[in-house]
């Protein structure tokens, strides 16, 4: 088959061609993105998932953090906590679960608090950050945090009660998936 | 070529020596110098790792008993 185009016509397509192309891929794999769900509400699971968001981070990385069902405890902040339009069960969770990453537990040797405390102690004498700390470093450098809307609205929690409400970009998993789509690293932890 | 930075990270284990670095990377041009001293045992692997993903340039990487100092040139 004879193309009938100039040469002109034939290169202006071609260019148009890799310009759409370049876009395509730029769509599918943006510069240097991670996604991460943070779906535990353990102190020591939420404290390796920031540690990861932090290091991302650091290295230059844009860093998505979806925050979903025990892991919401981890946004909420402390003493803001109020049974105003809640239902009974909402209430009862709500005085159960931790206010902020500090105040959650330990996934093993938890031992009602005691395996916390030393936990802490000792990475403290180790100069290792505490996790309020990590959470703050992790904010300050840029992370975009997602809360899952179906679990904070299960646990009836309340922009009032968390910590940056207004800022958190309340979401839902496709929103969620259509960044970790686009990350070259998702972890669910 | 203008002296570094000293940017003191002893006591600091990972991953804060590594967000100090990046928040001095934030803090200053491209091309400026920083001497980092770190004695956490991660550090002088973490650093050569941060070098290479971000595209600074690790002038010199030396040892001073447990305290490891890594010049890095910014990107």
């Amino acid at each position: 088959m004879v193309d009938e185009r100039s040469t002109e016509e034939r290169l202006a397509a071609l260019e148009a061609e890799v310009v759409r192309l370049r876009l395509e891929v730029a769509e599918k794999h943006p510069d240097k993105q991670v996604s991460l769900i943070l779906f535990s509400g353990e102190w020591d699971r939420l404290f390796a998932g920031l540690t990861i968001a932090s290091g991302a981070l650091a290295m230059g990385y844009e860093v998505h953090l979806f925050f979903t069902f025990w892991a919401v405890s981890a946004l909420r902040q402390k003493g803001q906590s109020s049974s105003d339009g809640k239902e009974f069960s909402q209430s009862m969770l709500g005085s159960m679960l931790p206010e902020g990453p500090a105040g959650a537990k330990l996934s093993h040797l938890n031992f009602m608090g005691l395996g916390k405390v030393m936990m802490r102690r000792l990475m403290k004498k180790h100069g290792v950050m505490d996790i309020d700390l990590l959470l703050k470093e992790v904010k300050e450098l840029g992370a975009h945090l997602h809360l899952c809307e179906t679990s904070s609205g299960l646990f009836g929690l309340q922009s009032s009660e968390l910590a940056d409400g207004e800022a958190l970009d309340k979401c839902g998993v496709a929103t969620f998936l259509s960044l970790a789509f686009k990350s070259r690293m998702v972890l669910f932890i | 070529m203008t002296q570094p930075v000293e940017l003191n990270c002893i006591g600091m284990k990972c991953p804060r020596p590594i967000i100090e670095i990046a928040k001095f990377a934030r803090r200053n041009p491209p091309g400026a110098t920083l001497e980092v001293k770190s004695d956490d045992l991660a550090f002088e692997s973490d650093v050569r790792a941060w070098c290479d993903t971000t595209k600074a340039q690790l002038l010199a990487l030396g040892r001073d008993g447990a305290t490891v100092i890594a010049t890095i040139r910014l990107p």
